[in-house]
């Protein structure tokens, strides 16, 4: 009788190991279904959709203006941001912005100062992540001169593979 | 037995039972700084010290960042090892966790050799990483822009003969603990890899939502 009561919470030990471990991978399996299937808006860059917290308008004899997605408390959108600044050199006409995103309050503006990116914008609406679809921080977006969306560059787009 | 032999029989098996634990920190703090000196090479490679001299911006601790992913490696073998006992225990099958986990500890060493292979591979030609594809992943015959790669491509990327020997050598490890044979090992070991690297899949597409993957 105990063999049998052993053997029984054996299996249903090994049952619900099973399940759970089931279970898991159809929440996430799921979960990406539905994400998978929301179609995003195209981004667009427009001055007026974030609130500038320095530098002005995109100068004249902008090529390309390439926005890296910074929060704040991401520990490596500095090392990506670096990387863009360097990549940027190699490029005429080209500028570099900071989009601060998935930021209830952005932070002050002198702490940029001495980076030399050409404008910082506060996505306050939360466009990026909401309408656009991007996740990832550290991404440069890039724009032409007139703000239509040309390709997003990922974080360390200039390393060689 | 003759008395006398008995007698030294009992002290050496003690003291080898006493250098035992021993013997696994040794071999555990080896693999350790195999994986700390791996990663620093891939930090390096990442070209993170020449972007900060490049930039006024402050320097990310990199020795920070090399603890953090050593830390998170050896805290997957802990889960993978757990995973395995609760697997084999509710099967009353006897498994020791340490010994176990020492095992695949070492086996991750394969990994750490298929990366320095990748690393190889992305220095040099094309020519070789073509070579070096069938044993350290399929994606390094992959070409195309930074950003191009799908997350189905970068989750069963590391495919190869490495993969699949580290596969079969964690199978054989649950064999010998289990005193079991090697087909419902291996069968459990392949599912759980692929159930992993489906996660993996998902949960990329889940984290870039419509960015490119880096």
């Amino acid at each position: 009788m105990r063999h049998v009561t052993g053997a029984w919470f054996r299996w249903v030990g090994s049952a619900a190991l099973v399940v759970a471990c089931t279970g898991a991978l159809a929440a996430v399996g799921i979960a990406w279904r539905h994400d998978r299937a929301r179609v995003w808006e195209a981004p667009r860059f427009r001055t007026q959709q974030f609130v500038r917290l320095a530098g002005g308008d995109v100068p004249d004899g902008t090529r390309e203006l390439w926005l890296v997605a910074v929060n704040p408390r991401c520990p490596h959108c500095s090392q990506h941001l670096a990387h863009t600044l360097v990549a940027r050199r190699a490029q005429s006409g080209v500028r570099v912005g900071i989009l601060l995103v998935d930021t209830p309050k952005p932070p002050a503006a002198e702490l940029f100062s001495s980076v030399g990116v050409d404008g910082l914008w506060w996505d306050e609406r939360e466009t990026w992540r909401r309408r656009w679809g991007h996740r990832i921080y550290g991404e440069t977006m890039v724009f032409d001169a007139g703000g239509h969306y040309l390709r997003t560059l990922p974080p360390g787009f200039d390393r060689v593979r | 037995m003759p008395l006398a032999q008995t007698w030294n029989a009992v002290p050496s098996a003690s003291r080898r039972r006493s250098t035992a634990p021993l013997k696994a920190a040794l071999g555990l703090a080896a693999i350790m700084l195999v994986w700390w000196l791996t990663t620093r090479q891939q930090l390096a490679a990442a070209g993170i010290d020449e972007a900060f001299a490049g930039s006024n911006l402050p320097q990310v601790p990199v020795t920070l960042l090399a603890f953090a992913s050593v830390a998170g490696r050896f805290t997957g073998l802990a889960l993978e090892a757990a995973f395995y006992l609760a697997w084999w225990r509710s099967w009353g099958a006897p498994f020791r966790f340490g010994r176990f986990f020492g095992w695949i500890a070492g086996l991750s060493l394969i990994d750490a050799w298929a990366l320095g292979l990748r690393a190889i591979a992305r220095d040099h030609s094309g020519a070789l990483a073509t070579w070096l594809a069938p044993l350290a992943g399929i994606d390094l015959l992959r070409d195309g822009p930074p950003g191009s790669a799908s997350s189905i491509q970068l989750a069963f990327g590391t495919l190869g003969i490495t993969t699949l020997a580290r596969i079969g050598l964690t199978a054989h490890a649950q064999a010998r603990e289990t005193g079991r044979g090697f087909a419902m090992p291996v069968l459990l070991t392949s599912v759980v890899w692929l159930a992993c690297r489906v996660v993996t899949w998902w949960t990329l597409d889940l984290a870039r939502g419509a960015s490119p993957l880096p």
